[in-house]
C-alpha cells in the first residue's frame, strides 16, 4: 500500500512538473439538497498573462443519470461581459452555444471577439468560465460529475496546454492504487 | 524612380566578364601575377586587377586539398527547459574550416591556415568565449555544440519541436554587441535596426532609408551595429508565427543597444509567454513528409551575409522511431548519427555511420583565414573601388547623383547582385576527404551557396576534362518534399541554391584503396539552364569544380549492419505521390532591373569600356550621356547600368499588343497600385496588420503558379510553408520588347523533381508551372534563393487567407462555417496544428477585415 501511495505522488508529481505552462480546469461544487452548482474554473492563466489571455474554451462535462441539466449554464466575465448566444450579435463580446452531444453530457463553447490586450485586462490567474446547475432528481449527490473533454485556446488561436486538477490526479492514483492493491490481493491468495 | 525591366536583349555586361574570368581564374591571375600584384605566396588577388588578395584557392587545394576528414553534423541535444525542446542559441566562434588547428591532430599534418570567426547555432546551455574553436571532440571537456554548420535537429513527423532560438551575438566578456562580421549595405530595403530616416519619411523598421535625409558618409558606409537575426526552417509547413518571417527578426539582449529598435515590426512568438532576453519560441508541428529540411537565417534584406557569415543547419524530418514512413519496402542505407554520438571524434561511431546531411557552400577567405565578401560593387564588375587601383566602377551610388542628369542614382554601394565564392566548403571544411566502405551510402546533399547552381558528379578524376565520365552513379531518392515516387539513377545531380537532393551512392563496387571524387560541373556563374560545357562553362576544373574525395576503405566494411542488407536502389519502393489538382492558376514573374538614372559605355562584346582590355589601369567605368553619346571607340553604346536589383511580381497581357505578356516587377513593399492592401493578423491591441499584397490563395486552395520568367538567369524560387509539386516548363519566345509567349512546347519535370519540393530552378526562357495547397493562414513570403536576390528585392509576402465562403471578407459567416467543418468534414486546419478544432475557429477571428468580425456589407 506504501508503494502505491509512492506511485500516486509520483505519478502527480511527474506529471505537474513535466507540463509546461499549463492551465488547469476543475469543477468546484457547491451543493444545496437537490440542487448543485458546479463552478467550471480554469486556473494557472498567470503564466500565460498578459501575453496570451485566454480566448475560447470546448468543454465537455459528464453526469449522472440521476441528474439533469435544467437551466442554462452561466457564463464568467472572463471572455467578455456580454456573450450571446446570436453569433451575429453585433453588440456582443462573446459568443457562446451549449448542446448535449448524448445523454449525460453536456458541451460548452464560448468564443470571446476580444482583443487580447482587452482580455488580458479582464482575466486573472483563475477564472470561473461557467457555472452549471444541476438538478438531482434522485437525491442529493452530486460526485458523478467530471470534465470528460477540455480545448483551451488563448487569442492567437493556439492550444493552451491543460491538465485535470490536481485532485483528479489524485483520483487517478488511488484508482490505479486500488487497481494494484486488488491485483496484489489475487496475486497473494 | 522606379527601376527599369531588363530585357533579355540585355545582356549582363559586367557578370559575363566576371565569369569569363572566373572561370579561367588561374591563367588572369597569372596574367595579373605577371603584371607585378603583390600578393603573397599562397593568395591571389580577389580578381584579375584587385588592389587586394585573398586566399589562392588554387594553392590551397593544390597543397592543403583533400586533408582534412569530412565532418558529420553531430544530433543536436535537446534542452530539459519544459517550455522548449531546444534552446539554441547563435553565437560567434571559430571554426577550423581551412586546414590546420585540430585538424593536424587527425592528420598528423602541420598544415598552417588558422580558424575562421563564423557565427553559428549551438545549445544555448552551453558556455564558450570568443575564441573557442570547433569542432572539438564532444568527449572534450570543454566541447560544446557550437558548430558550422550547426548540429542536425532531429525532429518526428507530427511531433510538436519547440525551439527558443536566441540571438547572442554579442561578447560574452563584456556583455556589448558584435558587430557584423562582414560588410552590411544600408541602402537596401532591410531591417534598417537604427533607425535612419525611411523612403516613406517614417521613422521606423524595416524599410529602404531614405537618400534625401541621410547623408552619403552614412548610407555609403557598411552598418556596424547590433545584428538583427530570425531564424525560418526552410521547407517546413508551419504556422506563420514561427516561419521567420523577414521583418520578425529581432536583436541579442546586449548592453548597447541604446538607439537600436531590438525587434522586427513583425516580430511574433509561437509561445508568446517566453521572455528570454533577445529570443524568441517559436514551435513546429511537423505536419509533412519525412524530409531533409534545413534552418537558416532570413533577417530582412540581411540574410545573404548572415547565412554566409555561417547560421545554418540540418533539420531532418523522420517518422516514429526513426522510420521512414514513405518507403513501403527495402532497406536504406544507415544508420545516421544518434544523439550523444560523436561521429567526428570516436573511430568507432563514424566508422558505422551510412547516412550523412551533406552542405556544400562555396566561400572566399582572406590570406588571415577570415570570410571574405564583397564591401563594394565594383566587385562584381571585376573592378576595384573608385579610389583604389584603376580601373574602377567611378559612377555615382546611392544616395549621390547622376553626374549627367542630376538624378540621385539607385545603385547600392555595397550590395553585389551575386556572389560567387573561389573555394568550396562542404560541412564546414574545404575540400574534404571521407573514408568510405565497399557500401551503401545515403547522402542528403544540400545546396547551401549563395548563388551557385551545382552539378554534382562522380568521377575518377577530379580535373577531367569536363563534361566528366561518371564513375559512379547517383540513385536519387529524394528531394526537398522527401522521398520520390521512384528512385531516379542519375549521372549527375543537379542542384540549385537552397535544394537538397538525398541519394544513394553504392562504393561496392569500387576497391578498396580507390579514390573517386565529387565534383562539380555547375558554372562559376548564375546558372542559365541546359548542361555544363553544352550550354555553359563549369566551374574551373581545378577549384570550384571539385567537392570532396571518397576513400574506399575496405577495413570499413561491414561496420554498418546496412552493409550487408541495405537495398539495390533501384529495387526500392516508395509511396506513390498525390496528385494535386488545382483550382487556380496565378501568373507571376521574374524581373531583372537596370537603372534608369546610370549609363555606362558597353564595347561591342558587352563588356565594359574602360581602356584597352585586360586591365592597362588607364581608365575607369565613368557615366555616359544617353542623349549626347559619343562613343569612345565606333561601335560601343551607353546603355543602363545594371543590374540594380532583381524582383518578383505579377504578370500582364503586353500594353503594346504584341499578344505576349510582359512582368510586372513589384517591390517589397509595393506602392504602385498592383498590391492590395490586405489584413493578415491582428495585433495584440486590436490594430490590424496589413500587408500589400498580391499572391493571396485561399485557405486550402491548391494553385498552380506559372513563374514567367523575364531575366536572363535560371532563379531557384521558394515558396514558404508549402511542399509543392512540379507540373512543366513551357518554352517562351519573345513577342516585343520585354514581353514572351508561350509556344506550347513544354517538358515535364526532371526525374529528381517527381516529388514534393519547396524549391523550384525556373530558367529562363521558360514558364515553370508548379501546384501547391496553401493549408495554413497566415502571412509567409516567397522568393528567390539567391539569397543576394533575396535580399535586394527578390522576395514578396504571400497572404493565406482563410476566407472560406470567398466573398472577399473574412466575417462572422466563415467562422461559422468553420464551426459547422469542425463538427463535419474537418478540413481547414487553419494553425496548421494537425488538428482541425476550435482553436482553428479562434484563429480565424484573427483575420476578420472587420473588427469582431463585422460583415464588410
Amino acid at each position: 500500500m506504501k508503494r502505491a501511495l509512492l506511485l500516486i505522488v509520483m505519478i502527480s508529481a511527474l506529471s505537474l512538473w513535466a507540463a509546461p505552462a499549463t492551465a488547469t480546469l476543475s469543477l468546484s461544487l457547491e451543493s444545496n439538497g437537490s440542487i448543485g452548482s458546479y463552478d467550471l474554473v480554469v486556473s494557472g492563466l498567470g503564466e500565460y498573462l498578459p501575453s496570451t489571455p485566454l480566448s475560447s474554451f470546448d468543454v465537455y462535462i459528464k453526469f449522472g443519470p440521476s441528474l439533469s441539466l435544467d437551466t442554462p449554464p452561466q457564463l464568467g466575465t472572463g471572455l467578455g461581459l456580454n456573450p450571446s448566444l446570436d453569433l451575429f450579435d453585433p453588440i456582443a463580446d462573446a459568443y457562446y452555444f451549449y448542446s448535449f452531444p448524448e445523454t449525460g453530457l453536456v458541451r460548452l463553447y464560448e468564443q470571446s471577439w476580444l482583443f487580447p490586450d482587452e482580455l488580458a485586462m479582464l482575466q486573472s490567474d483563475q477564472l470561473t468560465l461557467a457555472t452549471f446547475t444541476f438538478v438531482n432528481n434522485y437525491g442529493n449527490r452530486f460526485d458523478c460529475i467530471g470534465i470528460s473533454g477540455a480545448l483551451l485556446t488563448d487569442a492567437y488561436g493556439n492550444t493552451m496546454p491543460t491538465v485535470p486538477e490536481p485532485a483528479t490526479l489524485l483520483l487517478l492514483g488511488f484508482g490505479l492504487a486500488g487497481m494494484a492493491g486488488v491485483g496484489s490481493r489475487w496475486k497473494n491468495a | 524612380m522606379f527601376p527599369l525591366p531588363r530585357t533579355n536583349h540585355s545582356r549582363r555586361k559586367g557578370l559575363l566578364f566576371s565569369a569569363i574570368c572566373c572561370s579561367v581564374f588561374v591563367l588572369c591571375a597569372s596574367s595579373a601575377f605577371a603584371q607585378g600584384a603583390a600578393c603573397a605566396t599562397g593568395t591571389v588577388q580577389a580578381f584579375p586587377g584587385a588592389d587586394y588578395c585573398v586566399i589562392d584557392p588554387l594553392y590551397l587545394i593544390t597543397n592543403y586539398g583533400y586533408v582534412q576528414p569530412l565532418v558529420i553534423p553531430p544530433v543536436m541535444p535537446p534542452s530539459s527547459d519544459p517550455k522548449a525542446n531546444y534552446n539554441i542559441a547563435e553565437r560567434q566562434f571559430k571554426q577550423q574550416i581551412l586546414p590546420g588547428g585540430v585538424w593536424n591532430q587527425v592528420t598528423g599534418r602541420n598544415d598552417p591556415y588558422p580558424a575562421t570567426t563564423v557565427w553559428s547555432y549551438g545549445k544555448a546551455e552551453d558556455r564558450h568565449d570568443l575564441n573557442y574553436t570547433a569542432p572539438m571532440p564532444l568527449s572534450d571537456p570543454g566541447a560544446t555544440t557550437f558548430n558550422y554548420p550547426a548540429l542536425t535537429i532531429e525532429a518526428t513527423q507530427n511531433q510538436l519541436t519547440k525551439v527558443r532560438w536566441i540571438n547572442q551575438l554579442f561578447d560574452p566578456a563584456t556583455g556589448n554587441y558584435l558587430p557584423h562580421l562582414l560588410p552590411v549595405d544600408r541602402t537596401l530595403h532591410w531591417a534598417n535596426v537604427e533607425l535612419l530616416t525611411c523612403s516613406d519619411g517614417g521613422v521606423h523598421t524595416d524599410c529602404r532609408p531614405s537618400i534625401t535625409d541621410n547623408p552619403a558618409s552614412v548610407l555609403q558606409a557598411p552598418y556596424t551595429g547590433p545584428v538583427p537575426m530570425v531564424t525560418h526552417v526552410h521547407g517546413a509547413h508551419v504556422n506563420p508565427e514561427s516561419d521567420g518571417y523577414p521583418e520578425a527578426w529581432w536583436l541579442p539582449a546586449a548592453n548597447n543597444l541604446a538607439g537600436f529598435a531590438t525587434k522586427g515590426g513583425l516580430y511574433d512568438q509561437f509561445d508568446r509567454t517566453n521572455t528570454w532576453p533577445g529570443s524568441a519560441l517559436f514551435g513546429y508541428y511537423n505536419t509533412q513528409h519525412a524530409s531533409t529540411i534545413w534552418y537558416h537565417d532570413h533577417g530582412l534584406g540581411i540574410t545573404r551575409v548572415n547565412v554566409y557569415a555561417g547560421p545554418a543547419g540540418f533539420w531532418l524530418i523522420r517518422g516514429a522511431n526513426r522510420s521512414e514512413p514513405d518507403k513501403v519496402s527495402g532497406v536504406l542505407p544507415g544508420p545516421a548519427p544518434a544523439l550523444g554520438e560523436d561521429p567526428n571524434f570516436d573511430a568507432a561511431v563514424r566508422s558505422k555511420i551510412r547516412e550523412i546531411p551533406i552542405a556544400i557552400q562555396d566561400r572566399t577567405f582572406k590570406p588571415d583565414g577570415s570570410l571574405f565578401f564583397p564591401a563594394n560593387r565594383a566587385y562584381f564588375e571585376g573592378l576595384n573601388k573608385a579610389g583604389g587601383t584603376s580601373p574602377t566602377l567611378a559612377i555615382p551610388f546611392i544616395p549621390d547623383s547622376s553626374t549627367i542628369n542630376g538624378q540621385p542614382s539607385d545603385v547600392s554601394p555595397i550590395h553585389n547582385p551575386e556572389f560567387f565564392g573561389n573555394t568550396m566548403v562542404v560541412n564546414g571544411t574545404t575540400w574534404p576527404v571521407y573514408n568510405v566502405a565497399q557500401a551503401k551510402y545515403r547522402f542528403r546533399f544540400l545546396n547551401g551557396c549563395n548563388a551557385r547552381t551545382l552539378f554534382l558528379k562522380i568521377a575518377a578524376n577530379p580535373a577531367a576534362t569536363r563534361p566528366a565520365g561518371p564513375a559512379l552513379q547517383f540513385h536519387q531518392i529524394g528531394s526537398d518534399g522527401g522521398l520520390l515516387p521512384a528512385p531516379a539513377t542519375l549521372d549527375f545531380v543537379r542542384i540549385g541554391p537552397a535544394e537538397r537532393a538525398d541519394v544513394i551512392i553504392d562504393f561496392s563496387t569500387i576497391a578498396s584503396g580507390t579514390s573517386v571524387y565529387l565534383i562539380n560541373e555547375g558554372p562559376d556563374m548564375p546558372y542559365g539552364g541546359g548542361l555544363p560545357v553544352t550550354d555553359f562553362p563549369p566551374a574551373d576544373p581545378n577549384t570550384t569544380g571539385q567537392v570532396m574525395k571518397f576513400v574506399v576503405d575496405g577495413n570499413l566494411n561491414g561496420a554498418s549492419p546496412t552493409d550487408n542488407t541495405a537495398s539495390d536502389p533501384a529495387s526500392l519502393v516508395f509511396q506513390p505521390r498525390q496528385n494535386l489538382v488545382p483550382a487556380k492558376t496565378r501568373q507571376v514573374s521574374l524581373n531583372e532591373m537596370d537603372s534608369p538614372v546610370i549609363f555606362v559605355e558597353y564595347d561591342q562584346t558587352g563588356a565594359f569600356y574602360h581602356d584597352v582590355a585586360p586591365f592597362s589601369g588607364k581608365n575607369n567605368v565613368v557615366e555616359c550621356d544617353p542623349k549626347n553619346f559619343t562613343p569612345t571607340v565606333p561601335g560601343n553604346v551607353c546603355l543602363p547600368y545594371g543590374p540594380t536589383s532583381t524582383m518578383v511580381g505579377t504578370v500582364q497581357p503586353d500594353p503594346l499588343g504584341s499578344g505576349g505578356n510582359i512582368g510586372v516587377p513589384l517591390m517589397w513593399t509595393d506602392t504602385s497600385g498592383v498590391s492590395k492592401m490586405l489584413k493578415v493578423f491582428t495585433k495584440s491591441n486590436g490594430a490590424a496588420v496589413m500587408v500589400p499584397l498580391t499572391e493571396t490563395p485561399n485557405l486550402n486552395d491548391v494553385e498552380e503558379w506559372e513563374i514567367w520568367n523575364f531575366t536572363v538567369d535560371a532563379h531557384p524560387i521558394h515558396l514558404h510553408l508549402v511542399e509543392f509539386q512540379v507540373v512543366n516548363r513551357e518554352a517562351t519566345v519573345s513577342s516585343g520588347p520585354g514581353a514572351f509567349s508561350l509556344t506550347g512546347v513544354t517538358t515535364p519535370p526532371e526525374a529528381w523533381e517527381t516529388g514534393w519540393k519547396d524549391t523550384v530552378i525556373a530558367p529562363p526562357g521558360f514558364v515553370t508551372r508548379i501546384k501547391a495547397k496553401f493549408n495554413v493562414a497566415g502571412l509567409y513570403v516567397w522568393h528567390c534563393h539567391i539569397i543576394d536576390h533575396e535580399d535586394n528585392e527578390m522576395m514578396r509576402p504571400m497572404g493565406v487567407i482563410p476566407d472560406l465562403n470567398k466573398d472577399g471578407c473574412v466575417d462572422r459567416t466563415d467562422y461559422n462555417l468553420l464551426l459547422q467543418d469542425i463538427a463535419g468534414a474537418r478540413q481547414y486546419d487553419l494553425n496548421g496544428d494537425g488538428k482541425v478544432d476550435t482553436s482553428d475557429a479562434t484563429r480565424l477571428t484573427l483575420f476578420y477585415t472587420n473588427p469582431r468580425g463585422a460583415p464588410c456589407k
